[in-house]
């Protein structure tokens, strides 16, 4: 896990460490902060002890965010959050005490450094790779993202740093209504595509192993170009 | 050195003074080298003097003689005598020449010839028989001169050529090398010249050539011929063909030059059989062909194009020849060639127009003579180079493929359909069906275009298809042919290609057997059927036809529908019999009209018609529910029906309404008794191209992705690029596999988990087991 990395620039801070690990001198301080974050858990859940999509408004809002914000992604992957839409007990508490936060406050302040982590250039992989599965959890039994849905998983992934082709891409997939949803490879490879594709496509080689729905649009575009230079023609 | 003549003589030798014979011996030499006659005798005195001087033994001289040799090593054994001798030898070799050369240094051109090679012959000879006559000279001093290692002492012989050639040749060679020069150069322009005189100086040259290092080498080092001769004459030869040529060029057509320089060449082959010595050949020609045809190469280029829109066969066949002699000088040709017939192949296809498009016998029959054309001219002009045969193979690939029809139907599969609805007109029973050699070589034809086709698989649908049709309606013309055809297919593509037609025809046999039995069946149960019924059974997987439709048999044919089911059933239990209705057909003889007619109808045909049994008019709709046959087939049942005015109606022909009524009409008349109103349904024709189309297709895909799982299970790990290749590859038997459709089988495949990209390289796949 990246926790690691987070605590390396907090070294006065003990290390989290896993629950079978032995380590009682520290587990004081921890036990306190475990009662904390509990308490803040038991504010949001329901019922059956998790947070459901109605506790998850409600913690949002008292964040002061919206429930599709970059940020609430970000903390849900962080979190190891299974299913979209919910938090379990588990996950919750291990989730803050992996932030080093027990309370909103706390939470709000640990958002810049959440939000620099995942600029890293590995980091945000893991973290794009891993949204698209999350997405999927939605339904049960689904295989694929339906085109509509990842367009809207792409605007929030890429809310922080949005690559400029986004929006050209965009226009491609709702101008087809023969797509038949997003594959995950077609999902991965989107994102390495916008790193090492130029914006006018020119160093594009359609030989290579990009998934057809890439060479497609790619197609599409040069074939909108050549007409609009026609036109100009 | 002249010892005592008389004086030790402790052996009793005899001692002879070298000054005792040598005026003798002088004279003797004299007489040889002015070329006179001379006897037996005169001959063996000489010989004699140089023996006895050989042998007489100096005992002063002994040691000292021996001391003379620069090794110094003691003599052992006999001691020899020569040095003396061969000094004066030498002296007079060397006064000799000295004195003739000053009859011929003023000399030119002819003239210096005939005096340089009389004299060099004559010198020969005499210098041969001075040889003989110091023959134990040679034997004995000079060769142990030259065993010790001096290397100034030769036999007497080559004595007298390094002085020939150190004395005379020197002096004369540049006058006679530009005199032999001038001569060739004169043959050159046609004139005769005395070809003796130039022969005379190249043996002369050549014998020149000691290898002095080692008198006993083999043959002569051809060094003086090559340097004092050779050099120049090439040199002279590049210029003058270079000044030829290209003044030829100037003012004759291409066509003209080449056969000059065909001829040029074998003229300067044959010079050098002739008078030159035969290590020049391959430097002579090399440097003519450097000169007469790889300096002009760009005007051979162009000219080739000319040559091939002219048809002009034998001068395309020259300038082979002429340019094969130059290393990859082919490889414009080449080229030009493969685009001609690309575009030849081309221009006639799309000559043919809209016509090519349906009638295959055009399209093959195009497609054949172009390739007949050039394929003879590879053959005889191009000597059947195998580059030519690429380019023709190479070029014949790509019309073949891709043409103005295959544009048309913007299908590349258009090709393979064509060539085998071809096939099917051939081998189907026809009223002029050819002899079946003229067939069986139409058919080889067939397979010549059959090797450029790139997607065999559309060919084989279609083939199969078509074969089906004929086995089922008893259509082929032959067996054999049809058969042959087979086996051909089997040969080019292997097993598997042709599985399924051979099992066609099996199931055709052993229908056959079984229509047999089943007339017995009848014939002894006692129960005889009242009409004639014959069936063929099919094994499913083999034969290219779908399931029929719904349909309601005729009542008049229940009975045999039932007789058949049960005895079948009775003979394979377990098998399922599906009834091909579409498919069959039958007779119904009329007795409502004035005359009685047999109609050959299809079954549906035969359904509607037997409705009119029992009342004169129906309307679409209640035939529809007698007979349940689909709705838009059954119009065109009708529609048939119509054509051949056997049912009329009042309402539009072309658009039949289930409330439409259609009439029997009791005025049918027909010239013939036997009429035929079984035709194929246009549309239905239109339709199964379609769908068949659209099989290929999903077969392919199915082909690619089992392909590509076949390969990474075997690689486990493989580049994108090798894994196109890899799957281009083991496809090209049956087809060529476009680029974008492999890669949405790789999408696929990955989506169902079979491969994944490796992590961190994008362009690597490895299999998941």
């Amino acid at each position: 896990m990246s926790t690691s990395r987070i605590f390396s620039q907090y070294s006065k801070l003990p290390p989290i460490r896993k629950p079978h690990n032995n380590n009682d001198t520290k587990r004081l301080s921890l036990e306190c902060s475990e009662g904390q974050v509990t308490a803040l858990f038991d504010l949001y859940k329901n019922d059956e002890d998790c947070i459901d999509e109605e506790g998850i408004v409600k913690f949002c809002n008292d964040l002061g965010v919206k429930p599709d914000d970059f940020i609430v992604l970000v903390l849900a992957w962080k979190f190891n959050a299974e299913l979209m839409g919910r938090f379990t007990r588990t996950e919750f508490v291990s989730g803050c005490k992996a932030i080093q936060a027990h309370s909103i406050k706390w939470i709000q302040s640990k958002f810049p450094l959440l939000l620099a982590e995942v600029q890293n250039r590995q980091t945000f992989k893991e973290f794009y790779r891993w949204s698209y599965k999350f997405c999927l959890t939605v339904e049960p039994g689904q295989r694929t993202l339906s085109t509509e849905v990842a367009i809207q998983m792409w605007t929030i992934v890429f809310s922080q740093r949005e690559p400029p082709i986004l929006p050209r891409w965009f226009r491609f997939l709702e101008r087809h209504e023969s797509i038949r949803g997003i594959p995950k490879d077609t999902w991965d490879m989107f994102l390495p595509f916008t790193e090492q594709v130029r914006l006018d496509l020119t160093n594009y080689d359609e030989s290579e192993a990009w998934p057809s729905l890439l060479d497609d649009f790619v197609e599409y575009e040069s074939d909108l170009h050549n007409q609009n230079v026609q036109m100009q023609e | 050195m002249s010892g005592s003549s008389r004086g030790n003589n402790p052996h009793g030798l005899r001692q002879i003074g070298l000054d005792q014979i040598w005026d003798d011996l002088k004279s003797g030499v004299e007489h040889v080298y002015e070329r006179q006659s001379m006897a037996r005798t005169r001959y063996m005195e000489l010989y004699t003097h140089v023996y006895n001087y050989c042998t007489s033994v100096h005992m002063t001289q002994g040691s000292r003689s021996s001391a003379k040799s620069k090794k110094g090593q003691g003599a052992g054994g006999a001691q020899f005598v020569g040095l003396e001798l061969y000094k004066r030898l030498r002296e007079f070799l060397k006064n000799y020449l000295v004195d003739l050369l000053q009859g011929g240094q003023d000399l030119m051109d002819e003239t210096v010839l005939t005096f340089y090679t009389k004299q060099w012959e004559e010198y020969q000879f005499s210098s041969k028989v001075l040889d003989g006559v110091c023959a134990y000279l040679n034997r004995h001093w000079v060769r142990r001169e030259c065993d010790e290692g001096r290397k100034d002492i030769y036999d007497i012989y080559s004595l007298a050529l390094v002085t020939w050639r150190d004395n005379l040749f020197k002096a004369l060679n540049k006058q006679v090398t530009n005199a032999v020069l001038k001569l060739i150069e004169r043959e050159r322009h046609g004139e005769t010249i005395n070809t003796r005189l130039v022969s005379g100086v190249i043996n002369c040259y050549v014998a020149l050539g000691l290898n002095e290092d080692d008198l006993t080498a083999k043959g002569p080092t051809l060094s003086v011929y090559k340097e004092n001769f050779e050099s120049h004459f090439l040199e002279d030869t590049e210029a003058f063909y270079l000044r030829e040529s290209t003044e030829f060029l100037r003012q004759n057509p291409v066509t003209e030059y080449m056969k000059k320089a065909e001829a040029r060449l074998s003229e300067e082959q044959r010079r050098v059989q002739l008078y030159l010595h035969e290590s020049t050949q391959d430097a002579l020609a090399r440097v003519c062909e450097k000169v007469l045809i790889e300096k002009h190469l760009e005007i051979f280029h162009s000219e080739f194009q000319n040559l091939l829109d002219d048809d002009k066969n034998d001068d395309l066949g020259r300038m082979y020849q002429l340019v094969s002699r130059i290393a990859d000088g082919l490889g414009e040709l080449k080229s030009l060639l493969e685009a001609h017939i690309h575009y030849q192949g081309n221009t006639a296809i799309e000559k043919c127009g809209d016509s090519a498009l349906n009638d295959p016998k055009i399209y093959v029959q195009t497609i054949l003579d172009v390739h007949k054309k050039y394929n003879a001219l590879v053959m005889t002009a191009f000597n059947n180079d195998a580059g030519f045969v690429a380019a023709l193979d190479k070029a014949c690939g790509r019309f073949i493929n891709n043409n103005s029809v295959t544009k048309m139907a913007n299908s590349s599969s258009k090709s393979p359909e064509l060539l085998a609805r071809y096939c099917d007109l051939l081998l189907k029973k026809s009223s002029k069906n050819p002899e079946e050699a003229e067939l069986e070589d139409t058919l080889n034809q067939v397979m010549v275009v059959f090797k450029y086709i790139e997607d065999k698989d559309v060919f084989q649908k279609f083939y199969s298809k078509m074969l089906a049709k004929r086995l089922v309606q008893h259509m082929s013309a032959s067996d054999d042919a049809e058969a042959s055809m087979i086996s051909k297919l089997k040969q080019a593509c292997g097993f598997e290609y042709t599985s399924k037609l051979q099992r066609m025809f099996q199931d055709i046999g052993v229908s056959k057997d079984l229509n047999e039995r089943f007339r017995k069946h009848l014939a002894l149960s006692g129960e005889p059927l009242d009409i004639d019924f014959s069936i063929q059974v099919l094994s499913s997987g083999s034969w290219p036809f779908q399931q029929s439709c719904e349909f309601t048999l005729p009542i008049e044919l229940e009975r045999s529908f039932h007789r058949f089911t049960t005895f079948y059933s009775s003979q394979h239990s377990g098998r399922k019999l599906n009834w091909l209705y579409n498919m069959s057909k039958g007779e119904v003889v009329t007795n409502c009209f004035k005359n009685r007619y047999t109609l050959q109808a299809s079954t549906f045909q035969m359904a509607v018609l037997l409705q009119y049994n029992t009342a004169d008019n129906y309307t679409v709709q209640q035939l529809q529910e007698s007979t349940e046959v689909k709705q838009d087939t059954l119009v065109q049942v009708l529609q048939i029906l119509l054509k051949s005015k056997l049912l009329v109606t009042d309402a539009d022909e072309n658009e039949l309404l289930p409330t439409t009524t259609l009439n029997l009409f009791h005025g049918y008349k027909n010239k013939k008794l036997r009429v035929n109103i079984n035709i194929p349904m246009k549309t239905e024709v239109k339709q199964e191209q379609e769908t068949t189309h659209k099989h290929i297709e999903e077969d392919r895909k199915l082909l690619i992705q089992a392909a590509i799982v076949r390969i990474m299970k075997m690689r486990k790990i493989l580049k994108h690029q090798q894994l196109l290749g890899e799957v281009l590859n083991q496809l090209s038997s049956r087809f060529k596999p476009r680029v974008p459709v492999i890669k949405k089988c790789i999408d696929i495949l990955i989506e169902k988990e079979y491969l994944e990209r490796v992590d961190g390289q994008k362009d690597t796949y490895s299999y998941l087991a």
